[in-house]
Parts: structure tokens; sequence; C-alpha cells
């Protein structure tokens, strides 16, 4: 349980700079992770397998008859699933139509059994004939060799309990502690614990920062954080807000795209990283005098954490660093956080109509939208095929750090 | 100007972008009237930055123009545009885009044309040959 003491605590952890640049009350606030594409849609993905039985004494001879007639990659089986199980580990309905087939499977089920229940494969890549024929020649076999085909969820279990589960409705499973749909739950229990504590502080330095660019007319009410944190010490790297208004006429509702809290935090934290290592900074021509992504400081408070030299000159990016944002970002500015290799984001408001991070259905359930439809989520946060891992949060504020409204149809 | 020409320019840029040791990515933003707004290449290498990609570059270069000048322009890049490309690229309500080679990566491509930007691959072998030219030659920078 969080209470004032430990906001006390972190706090005074903390640079100076931090508490000197905070003007406003930090209160905690609760993380909830959020879900990928694949844990929110292919939940109950099942597939059907083959099974066979054999004495206890052939299971060994039965398996080298199989690694002889199939691929490879077949035969290896699926992690998840136990490749055998005894008559008694089979979940209840199997056990009951399979002991009541023939007297001698009765026999099989009953008593001291000395037959096992074998996995032979999917059973789209397996042709029944030739396995009934191969498998009437394994030593004590029935006379009518014994296939049955039974469902069974083809990804892996995300829990102890759910492969429990699993093994009641399907087929004995086993959990691997891992998870084939998302981050770990595991390894987000551990970083949620290790935010917990301090994530209210950049929370609210995201606020703060987005009021006062607001207040400024700079740009909409949305900020952005760049923490780095490193054995147990948390230094602020970046701070910026959104500045699309910025030498923009405020016409349309698009403003600067380029100006986007997002795309400004993580600009300012590559031109530390150049500064760090005394490169000339690369000029970039433009045909007009505007810089498109506004990403020297604007704010005294921006400018203050800007002069502060990052903590590690030799990063590669924003690798493993850590962003809190008011608004979950657009999808332009969810990929871009990919890009940066960032470790973890947290936002405060989930954007209903134009967010990326998230990967629920779009704006069909908020009530003030009357149905409107910002299609499937794309849920950026996590993708299989990228060799790195952004683990995201959304964050409910406890007390008054709320964001400021603004309009759903907008682009954080 | 047509789409061989623009293409052209984007080539150009990823050209640069290689002789100058970066990724080879390269954008050109060219409007209704075919006129050049802007030109750019991934410069990730070259300034440190995960967000100045080829096309992202080519916006930047065009300064801020007033919307309308976005409007009915033409995207040339290299590769298909990444989501936060293409998020760009809707944002400044661009509606076509030209892409030279589908083969690295295929990404944004389903989101524009969900979102009604007209979506053209053209295969130029030349986009895939620098590409592949770049990640043999530095794989740890790819
Ligand atoms: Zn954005
Ligand atoms: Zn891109």
């Amino acid at each position: 349980m969080h209470n004032d003491d430990s906001i006390g605590a972190a706090l005074s952890a903390q640079d100076p700079l931090v508490r000197d640049l905070l003007r406003q009350e930090v209160e905690h606030g609760v993380l909830i992770p959020l879900k990928t594409n694949l844990e929110l849609r292919d939940d109950y993905a099942t597939g059907n397998i083959l099974i066979t039985r054999v004495p206890t004494k052939a299971v060994a001879t039965t398996i080298d008859l199989l690694r002889e007639m199939l691929p490879e990659e077949i035969v290896k089986g699926v992690p998840h699933l136990r490749r055998c199980a005894k008559p008694s580990d089979l979940p209840a309905h199997l056990k009951t139509q399979f002991m009541n087939e023939t007297p001698q499977s009765r026999q099989i089920h009953t008593g001291k059994s000395t037959w096992i229940y074998l996995i032979l494969g999917p059973e789209s890549m397996l042709s029944r004939e030739e396995l009934a024929q191969a498998l009437s020649t394994v030593e004590g076999a029935e006379e009518e060799v014994f296939i049955q085909s039974v469902p069974v969820p083809m990804v892996a279990p995300t829990s102890q309990i759910q492969a429990a589960m699993w093994s009641q409705h399907f087929w004995p499973c086993v959990y691997r502690k891992n998870n084939p749909l998302g981050p770990h739950p595991s390894q987000v229990c551990r970083h949620t614990e290790e935010i917990a504590n301090d994530a209210a502080i950049w929370m609210t330095l995201a606020h703060q920062v987005a009021n006062e660019a607001h207040a400024g007319g700079f740009g909409e009410p949305m900020g952005a954080c760049i923490v780095q944190r490193e054995a147990g010490k948390t230094t602020l790297v970046a701070l910026a807000a959104d500045a699309r208004w910025h030498n923009q006429a405020q016409t349309g509702c698009t403003g600067n795209p380029m100006a986007h809290a997002v795309l400004r935090a993580i600009s300012i934290v590559a031109q530390k990283l150049v500064r760090a290592e005394h490169r000339e900074e690369t000029k970039v021509d433009t045909i007009l005098e505007f810089e498109a992504f506004q990403d020297k400081p604007l704010l005294e408070s921006e400018q203050k954490v800007f002069e502060q030299d990052h903590p590690s000159p030799d990063g590669y990016l924003c690798h493993g660093l850590e962003m809190y944002l008011t608004h979950e970002p657009c999808v332009m500015c969810s990929m871009a956080i990919l890009h940066s290799r960032m470790g973890k984001v947290v936002f405060g408001y989930r954007m209903p109509l134009t967010g990326g991070l998230c990967a629920e259905d779009r704006g069909r359930e908020h009530p003030s939208l009357n149905g409107a439809d910002g299609g499937r989520g794309l849920g950026l946060f996590w993708r299989r095929e990228l060799n790195w891992s952004l683990v995201a949060w959304e964050w409910e504020s406890g007390g008054s750090v709320r964001p400021s409204p603004v309009d759903m149809a907008i682009h954080a | 100007m047509d789409d061989t020409a623009g293409l052209a320019i984007a080539l150009e840029e990823a050209q640069a972008g290689y002789n100058e040791g970066g990724i080879p990515i390269g954008a050109a933003l060219v409007s209704k009237d075919g006129k050049l707004l802007g030109r750019g290449h991934n410069m990730r290498v070259q300034l440190g930055s995960p967000i100045h990609h080829g096309e992202t570059s080519a916006l930047y270069n065009s300064g801020r123009l007033p919307a309308k000048a976005y409007e009915g322009s033409t995207m040339y890049t290299t590769p298909s545009p990444c989501d936060m490309c293409t998020g760009a690229c809707l944002l400044y309500g661009i509606s076509r885009a030209v892409i030279g080679e589908n083969k690295t990566f295929l990404s944004g491509e389903a989101y524009l044309k969900s979102r009604g930007v007209q979506v053209r691959v053209v295969d130029d072998p030349r986009c895939k040959a620098l590409m592949d030219r770049f990640i043999e030659e530095k794989p740890e920078l790819w």
C-alpha cells in the first residue's frame, strides 16, 4: 500500500533539480499494464492433435518409429503439451470416453495401468492410415490401433493456473514461464514494482510541462518526460511539451505534427548524446527558416533539464529509458517510441480514437463518442517480430493529477 | 514531375545517405501540381536520432507549409514507410504514396490504404539493391 511517506521517500531520493521543478503535489496513481493484440484476440486458438496409446514398455520404440517416418518438427512435439500421459492423468471427459469404448479399454484404465497415451502430432499434418499401419507393428499393440483426435490450445499457457485449467479441459499442459502473446507476466510484475514508487513524480512533471506549454500557447496540454533508471537511481533526461502551435497558424486541427511531445523528447535525448560525444552537430538543410521538429527547449523547465548532461553518454538512442506521458501517443509517436528502443512507457489518458499503443477497439466503448469508430487498436507497443520489447502501462491518478481535457479526435 | 522523376529524387537521397555512412533510405515529397516540396534521407547514424527517417526528413525539409500545400501531394520512398512515417504522412494529409520496393519491410502500407491513401509499389530493383548492399556491409547498423 502506498502512502504519503513512500512519496516523501521517493522524492528525497531525487536530484535537487527534480524537486526544484515540481510545483504541485505528487500523488500516487495505479499502473495498469497494457494488453497486446495477441492477448486480446488469440486467447483461445485451438487445434486438433492425434494421440495413440501403447504399452509403457513400448514407448521408446514407438517414438523411434515416429522419428523415422515423420519430419523433425512434428516429432519434437509441442513444448507446452506433455507428450506422454498416464491414463489416470487424462482430463475426466477423455478418460470416460476412451475407457468405455471396448473391454480392453476398460482394462487399460483400471488398476495399475501399464499403458501410456502419446501425442502423435497435429492432425492436419498427419495421415491416419500411414500411422495406423506403422503403429500396428509396435510390440503389444491393440488389434485395432487406437488413434483419436483431441482439441488442444495451440499457444502456451501464460500461468500455472491456466496450465492446470487446460490440463483439465484439453490435455496435460506445462507452464514453461514464457508468454508467446506479450511480455512475460512476471517480467511485467517486476517492472511495475520497479517504477511504482516514483512513477507519480514523472507523471506529475509531464502534466506540469503540458500545462505550462498550453498556457504559453505553444501547444495542446500534452507532455512527456524521459527518465533513466540505473542501479535504483533515477535521473531525469528530458522534459518536453507539445509545441504543435508554436510558429504555426492555428488553423485546422493538426498543427505541426513534428512538434508532438514524444518526438521533441526523443530528439532532445539524441541531441544530448551528440553533445556528450563532442561531435559537431550535423546541420540539416531546410528550405524555410522554420524548424519543423521544434526540438530546442522552449520552456524554462525544458531548458533546465536540457542543460543537464546525459547520465550515460555512451547510450544508444533511448535504449532502456522510461517515458512518462500525459496522453496515449498517436500512431506516429508510438512507433517513434519503438524506434528509439525505449524500455518502458507510461501514459495517463487513453486517446480513444487516435492512440497507437492500446490494442482494444478504438472509440466504440466511449459513451460521449456516440459509437464513433476508431478502428481496431494497433497495440503497437508489443511486436513479436522485433528483437527488443517495450513494456507499457496506463496510469490512473489517485489524486488530482489529471490531464487537461483535449478534443478526442486530435493526435497526441 | 511524374512518378519516375519523384522516385529518382528519393533514390538520390538514399544514395546521399549511403555516402554519408548512414542508412540508405530516401524520400521526396511532391505537390499535387508536380513541384518538389521537400526531400531527405534517414539520419539515424548521422544525428543519432531514431525519428529522422527519410520521410520525416523530407517533411522537415519542406518547412511548415500551409495545410493546403500538402493536399494531394505524393510521398516517394525507397522502401515501404514504417508506422511512424505512415502516421506522419496521414497527419500531414498526404494522399498518395509511391514505394520503391516493399521487400525490405512491409509495414505501413495496409494502414495507409485503410486510411484512404493511394499506394503504388513500383518494384525498382535499384532501391532494393542499395538496401541489400548496406545490410551486407554494415549489419551492425541495420
Ligand atoms: Zn504524436
Ligand atoms: Zn519511417
